[in-house]
């Protein structure tokens, strides 16, 4: 088992690595000469000229890769034209935030998502079972950056139950309730999704493990219904219910820079939209390496989870 | 082989969600192609002050009118053109691409194979849609970059997709019957096994057009993508959204309902092509045959029995 467990974490180490390399090569990829475009067109070819040598462009790209990835070590992300500062110290406070919506939104999408799965698969074809997986259908099929503004019109704008923006009251910042009502919206929008995947994934297992033999013997020893459902059913359904929620969570970050940017919450994926939009490259690319290095790191964690939690896992394991 | 196909047309056929997703292809791909004829307005005149925002259900503007007065009806026929581009041609090139990566290394395996398919693992380390955002971004706005962004960002799921099934298919004897009758690896791979995963990468594919017509309309909302005045059903939605908090929430409302109603059909139609590949519904539709066919050989045989 520990063995496992070593093995696997062990084998992240040539995906960071991958990382950091298609990382660094995204601004290989930038047509024509890197350091004129980062600099903007009316750098002076003096500017250009200190930059191209700061940044290595003349070295080989191993030499290059060495120099960055140093950097990188030391915990130096870059250095941005457009907000004239080191990068790390704009994106690591962004980076809580952004960690904030993206937790709230992982509990929100998996609790509803697991809840709504199950009772529609215990109450199959009722109007509520219909009725649910024909919206999770639907919801699955929708662009998060519309959800975000659709939510935002019916209930900041047409009920104003919620603020439009940010993440405090900007005239009277009021702590965590105030946190909390900024978050509803946003972290609503980004969850939406991956709800009606978790959802329909949710109710197509339980409906699996309901027809296993093991169920019925239960129900012939006397255990009760709720026992069997809530406790052996949802623990034989777990292991694929991890599996995707890990894999949504590479969406809700995806998903969370459009609630981020229509919602104006200071993460991440906000200040990234500024630097896409204001060609400020090496702001991109520290986003794209910081948000990746999370992900890496939480599939880990999910797989890891998801051996813990499941008995039959663990055989094979043992097996080996 | 032909009875297979036969039963996963039949399958098909009978879903009724798929059905619907394929008329829904048909009419988009007719209103892309016929844009011109179709759409009552020219997409990208701009109007006056007073039909600037007008309602949905306006006499002549059945969609209302955009902010510049356009003709929002016009703009979403014309906006299936980019639509349906960004959603297929990328699919494709990748699943080429996909299928030669994919094949290569599920039939070779070994050093080959581990080299594809870990580094197809590093691309999995990045979530789809920013790693799209970073290579559009950096190749600059349009049309063609977003493109390319989703071909690199689809190919890592396509290939694993092709790679899974290769490694079963070359377990099967054919396989090796075709490697004892000493026939090329070339056309081992691409004349024996290629027709038999194949089915599954096109259903498969199919859904994840659904979901570059999703991924791209966010390219476009964020500026990536098509740049205007060219009709984009993202960045009209986009576009929209500076006159959400005046109260005309139609401007972005359609776009969004169109790329819904387009992404759906098309997963619609892999969640039906994946279904009907699957042996266990094409054996529930032979058991129905079989059914239809019993009762009227019952038919027959009572008939027979009669005139004895």
């Amino acid at each position: 088992m520990l063995r496992y467990i070593l093995k696997r974490i062990l084998s992240t180490i040539p995906v960071l690595f991958g990382v950091t390399i298609i990382v660094f090569l995204l601004i290989q990829m930038i047509p024509g000469d890197p350091a004129k475009s980062i600099l903007g067109s009316d750098a002076t070819p003096g500017a250009v000229k200190a930059l191209r040598d700061e940044m290595g462009l003349n070295e080989p790209l191993l030499t290059q890769y060495g120099l960055w990835m140093m950097d990188l070590l030391k915990g130096d992300l870059g250095y941005s034209y457009t907000l004239h500062k080191p990068i790390i110290d704009e994106l690591l406070p962004r980076f809580v935030n952004s960690l904030i919506l993206t937790v709230a939104s992982l509990l929100i999408c998996i609790t509803l998502g697991v809840m709504l799965g199950l009772v529609s698969a215990l109450k199959k074809d009722s109007t509520l079972d219909k009725v649910s997986m024909g919206a999770a259908l639907i919801g699955a099929s929708m662009p998060v950056f519309w959800i975000a503004l659709m939510l935002m019109w019916l209930f900041a704008i047409k009920l104003q139950m919620f603020p439009v923006s940010g993440m405090y009251n900007m005239r009277n910042p009021g702590g965590f309730t105030d946190l909390l009502h900024h978050l509803v919206l946003p972290a609503f929008a980004t969850a939406t999704v991956s709800l009606a995947v978790i959802a329909r994934l949710t109710r197509s297992t339980v409906l699996d493990v309901l027809q296993k033999d093991y169920v019925k013997y239960f129900h012939s020893f006397g255990l009760s219904n709720t026992k069997i459902n809530l406790v052996h059913v949802m623990r034989n359904s777990l292991p694929p219910i991890i599996n995707i929620s890990g894999l949504q969570v590479g969406y809700i970050m995806g998903g969370a820079l459009f609630s981020e940017v229509v919602f104006n919450w200071p993460g991440i994926g906000q200040q990234l939209y500024t630097a896409v939009t204001s060609n400020d490259y090496p702001t991109v690319q520290a986003g794209i390496l910081l948000i990746s290095l999370t992900f890496v790191l939480v599939n880990l964690v999910v797989d890891l989870l998801n051996v813990w939690l499941s008995p039959k896992l663990q055989d094979s394991i043992k097996a080996e | 082989m032909a009875e297979k196909w036969k039963l996963s047309c039949k399958a098909f056929l009978s879903d009724k969600m798929a059905a619907i997703g394929a008329a829904i292809i048909l009419l988009a791909v007719f209103l892309a192609i016929f844009a011109n004829f179709v759409a009552p307005y020219d997409p990208n005149t701009v109007a006056e002050g007073s039909t600037r925002l007008l309602p949905p259900g306006t006499d002549g503007h059945i969609f209302g009118t955009d902010q510049q007065g356009r003709d929002i009806l016009s703009r979403i026929i014309f906006g299936t053109q980019t639509s349906l581009i960004s959603a297929v041609v990328p699919v494709i090139i990748a699943a080429v691409v996909s299928i030669a990566l994919g094949i290569i290394a599920g039939y070779y395996q070994g050093f080959i194979g581990s080299l594809i398919m870990r580094l197809m693992d590093i691309f999995f380390a990045f979530p789809a849609v920013l790693l799209a955002i970073a290579i559009a971004a950096i190749l600059g706005p349009g049309l063609l970059n977003v493109i390319i962004a989703m071909i690199i960002v689809r190919i890592p799921y396509m290939t694993r997709v092709v790679y899974t099934d290769v490694l079963q298919e070359s377990q099967k004897e054919y396989v090796e019957a075709a490697k004892a009758f000493g026939i090329g690896d070339l056309e081992t791979m691409f004349k024996q096994i290629l027709p038999n995963v194949l089915p599954s990468l096109i259903a498969y594919a199919t859904t994840l057009a659904g979901v570059t017509i999703v991924t791209v309309a966010g390219l476009s909302f964020i500026g990536l993508g098509v740049q205007p005045p060219t009709a984009d059903w993202g960045r009209m939605a986009s576009d929209g959204s500076k006159v959400l908090m005046q109260g005309y929430p139609h401007v972005t409302f359609i776009p969004g309902i169109a790329i819904l109603i387009l992404s759906f059909a098309f997963s619609m139609i892999g969640d039906g092509l994946r279904n009907a590949l699957d042996p266990y519904e094409q054996s529930k539709m032979k058991a129905k045959k079989k059914v239809k066919a019993e009762k009227t050989a019952g038919v027959g045989v009572g008939q027979t029995a009669k005139e004895g």
